[in-house]
């Protein structure tokens, strides 16, 4: 009964590698399904496709509307005119045994099979299978392996699946969608940092491509630093300065401590002025020390400032500096001579003088201390950042508690 | 620039990517290598020499295509094998990747064990212990640390070249040896050849630099100085090679009493009367040091391989349970390898190696000849493709090596 279709069937696609292809009413097969071509038009994108591969007549490309019957034993065409369309990726050449962001568990994974759903002559990807289950199948053992492993731990193997709506495919064709779908921005820059490290260097520079300057200095900022070598040394110097401008300048200057001299500077140079100086500054110091920790914008007031003239004058700086609670007071010379929080401005009235308001005993580091004597005094006093300064007083910038955690991370991990 | 600020930037970029070439090269001289090299100098003397020349060009050759394809792609052999030729092809071939590194392995702690008991150590001590501070040492650090480990173990290598010189060889004879070859056409000299070319390239290498090289993240733009740590790393090792050839040929090949020995700790042995306590002493360092380098190298290669071309994670750099795959398959090569190594008797010994050899031997021309499908392929390397001399050169080049191997194996079945 020809319309007695089942409502859907599942095939995968390790079974229907190798499937006979032969023309409607024709004897002789026309060869053998090699490939599944799919065009991204939908979260489950619907096959427009199929190669077929023969001895004789070599690879041919038939586009899905030529598939009269399709089945994992036997696929039926019919001849059409006309070239095949080009599809955004093949399953077998970009999918299968490749690697996939699997963006609901943030990683990667290598693909051990596809899984199709079959339906009112539709074939559309429904899950990529990633477990044990799937690299047994794949030998043709799934039977012996699951008696075997039954018997001895009274274990059952299960199926791994990812379903497609969460399969990242990373082919050009692939990439090039999720630019357009922005599918990779929303996940967590740490998440896309341990993405990228686990990509090959194609796929790794075709994903940091996809994403915008800013999503970019974000999950770089978190990249293992062999990795942000890799990958700032093989983009494009312009393109490079674009995402570093994007970071704080410690982590950019970072980056850069890790880049052959020469390539840094190419860097530098074309980053924007500002950036390019706050870069260089930080560069300056020695590694590992307060120099190279600290984030060199700061909220900067005069002790002749009253609080409302202050708090005006915050306003336009606040999306940007680093240290942004507590406001450096400087004298005509730059020298640093008492901080007042944020919190006392807002609570005073506001006419009051600023230097009124602010502590001038302030708790201050040379360039080069350690992250071990920081710790000590974040320890000591509870604070939340300490100011730099040289050895005349003049301010140089401030180290956050959290850019002396990272530090310290960093060195228990060496 | 200058030219000497030119040589600075040139050495720190040197400095940056050097590395996977030296130390793969060096492990290469592991307990197994270092019998095989002991045995070759003792048994044909001085005339064996010339053929670690040729040796150290094919071993560049090798290498340096791995090499290039991990830089190229940031991917480790075994997953570009993975992605070309799909699960079957590389569920196969990690299954005798496994069964040979382990045979290695028993190899490496049976020479730690051979090693120590020259100095009066007892293997029940020395064996446990070693195995259970590498398997800690790797597990607790990250590749940079490793890494810094490994440079130091090569340091140790030094122990052959002065160990050379303190045999006292007969330059002139060492000089001519070297550089015209000798060929004696009977089945124990053919063997010999074989077997150095056997245990200088072997399967491990390739996935194993590979993927330190990924694992390392070397930017394309510095393949050059890549490319110098694979030759470097070749030429060192040649070098020390040398040495222990010249060694035991100086010492041992005059004397028929000596010139069978079967095991490096063997040449240890028979050194000591003929050429001195110092130079026994030394000997028997470089091997427990080789050994245990060794053992530390090959669990991790074997584990980072298997787990590229499952798709599981792996890495040094991970903890133990982002990637349980991994450190599963490292411990279980190390146990496995230090019990084997412990327990067996020595005759049985013998023959585990020499299958692990065999295997070895099979396995080496499928992966050479997967590397030059890969490395020919452009839609995988683009512009760094072979060209068409150097395919030429790769093709001879590993068709020799392929047909020496198998031929090994042929004489290894035949008895």
């Amino acid at each position: 009964m020809a319309n007695a279709r089942p409502a859907g069937t599942y095939y995968y696609l390790s079974e229907l590698l190798g499937a006979q292809v032969r023309v409607e009413g024709e004897g002789a097969p026309l060869g053998r399904l090699r490939d599944i071509g799919f065009q991204t038009t939908a979260p489950y994108p619907p096959a427009t496709c199929i190669e077929v591969r023969s001895r004789s007549r070599g690879t041919s490309t038939l586009p899905w509307s030529a598939v009269k019957e399709f089945s994992a034993r036997a696929v039926v065409v019919q001849r059409v005119e006309g070239p095949p369309p080009v599809p955004d990726f093949w399953a077998r050449r970009d999918v299968l045994d490749d690697q996939v962001v699997d963006l609901s568990g943030a990683r990667v994974r290598r693909v051990n099979d596809v899984q199709f759903l079959y339906t009112e002559g539709r074939l559309v990807p429904a899950h990529v299978e990633i477990g044990f289950l799937g690299i047994l199948r794949r030998l043709g053992v799934v039977r012996p392996a699951r008696a075997f492993l039954h018997w001895l731990f009274d274990y059952t193997p299960k199926e791994t699946f990812v379903t497609w709506r969460h399969v990242q495919v990373l082919s050009p064709g692939g990439v090039r969608v999720a630019a357009r779908l922005k599918r990779l921005t929303d996940l967590h820059p740490a998440e896309l940092a341990d993405i990228l490290e686990d990509l090959g260097a194609k796929e790794r520079q075709a994903l940091l491509a996809t994403l915008d300057p800013e999503t970019a200095a974000d999950a770089l900022e978190e990249v293992d630093p062999d990795v942000q070598r890799t990958l700032m040394s093989q983009e494009e110097p312009g393109k490079a300065a674009d995402i570093l401008e994007e970071m704080p300048a410690q982590e950019a200057a970072d980056v850069l401590r890790e880049l052959a001299d020469p390539e840094a500077q190419r860097i530098i140079n074309r980053m924007e002025t500002e950036a390019a100086d706050d870069v260089r500054e930080i560069l300056a110091h020695e590694e590992e020390t307060a120099g190279s920790m600290m984030a060199t914008s700061c909220i900067e007031a005069r002790p002749e400032h009253t609080a409302a003239a202050v708090l005006e004058a915050t306003r336009p700086q606040a999306e940007d500096v680093g240290v942004f609670n507590i406001i450096y007071v400087l004298d005509e010379t730059r020298r640093l001579v008492g901080v007042v929080s944020l919190r006392e401005l807002f609570a005073a009235a506001p006419d009051t003088r600023v230097d009124e308001l602010m502590t001038t005993h302030v708790i201050t580091v040379p360039a080069d201390a350690s992250p071990q004597d920081l710790a000590r005094l974040f320890g000591k006093y509870g604070l939340r950042a300490i100011p730099v300064v040289d050895e005349r007083g003049e301010l140089l910038g401030a180290v956050r508690l959290k850019d002396v955690l990272n530090e310290l991370a960093h060195l228990m991990r060496e | 620039m200058g030219a000497w600020r030119r040589w600075r930037v040139r050495l720190a970029l040197f400095a940056m990517v050097v590395g996977p070439g030296i130390i793969t090269a060096n492990v290469d001289n592991d307990a197994g290598g270092i019998a095989t090299y002991s045995v070759a100098g003792a048994r044909f003397g001085y005339q064996i020499l010339w053929v670690l020349l040729p040796t150290c060009l094919l071993l560049v050759l090798v290498q340096e295509m791995c090499n290039r394809m991990g830089v190229v792609t940031g991917k480790g052999l075994s997953a570009l094998i993975r992605e070309r030729f799909g699960l079957r092809a590389s569920f196969y071939l990690m299954l005798a990747l496994i069964v040979t590194n382990l045979g290695n392995s028993v190899a490496n702690f049976a020479g730690v064990a051979a090693g120590v008991e020259i100095f009066h150590i007892s293997r029940f001590v020395a064996v446990p212990v070693g195995a259970f501070l590498l398997w800690h040492v790797v597990i607790k650090s990250t590749y940079r640390a490793v890494e810094r480990w490994f440079f130091v173990a090569c340091a140790f290598y030094v122990t052959y070249i002065v160990s050379g010189f303190l045999a006292r060889p007969d330059w002139t004879a060492v000089a001519r040896n070297s550089l015209v070859p000798t060929i004696q056409w009977n089945s124990t000299y053919l063997y010999m050849m074989v077997g150095i070319v056997g245990t200088t390239i072997a399967p491990w290498m390739q996935f194993y630099q590979q993927a330190s090289v990924v694992e390392k993240g070397i930017p394309l733009k510095h393949y050059k100085y890549s490319r110098l740590d694979t030759i470097f790393g070749a030429i060192i090792v040649t070098i020390v090679c040398y040495f222990i050839v010249l060694a035991c040929a100086a010492a041992l090949h005059q004397n028929p009493d000596t010139r069978h020995i079967e095991t490096a700790a063997d040449a240890a042995e028979a050194l000591r009367p003929v050429a001195g306590d110092s130079c026994a002493g030394l000997f028997a360092i470089g091997l427990i040091s080789a050994s245990l380098f060794g053992a530390t190298i090959l669990p991790i290669s074997t584990s980072t391989s298997v787990c590229e071309a499952m798709g599981w994670e792996s890495g040094v750099n991970k903890k133990f349970l982002e990637a349980p795959h991994f450190y599963t398959i490292y411990t279980f090569v190390i146990v496995v390898g230090a019990a084997i190594a412990l327990l067996t008797d020595r005759s049985r010994l013998i023959s585990i190696m020499l299958f692990s050899q065999v295997v070895n031997g099979i396995l080496l021309p499928v992966v050479i000849f997967y590397m030059l499908r890969i490395i020919n392929d452009k839609s995988i390397m683009g512009e760094y493709a072979n060209g068409r001399l150097l395919n030429l050169v790769a093709w001879l080049g590993a068709g020799l090596v392929a047909a020496m191997s198998l031929t090994m194996v042929v004489l290894t079945l035949l008895g």
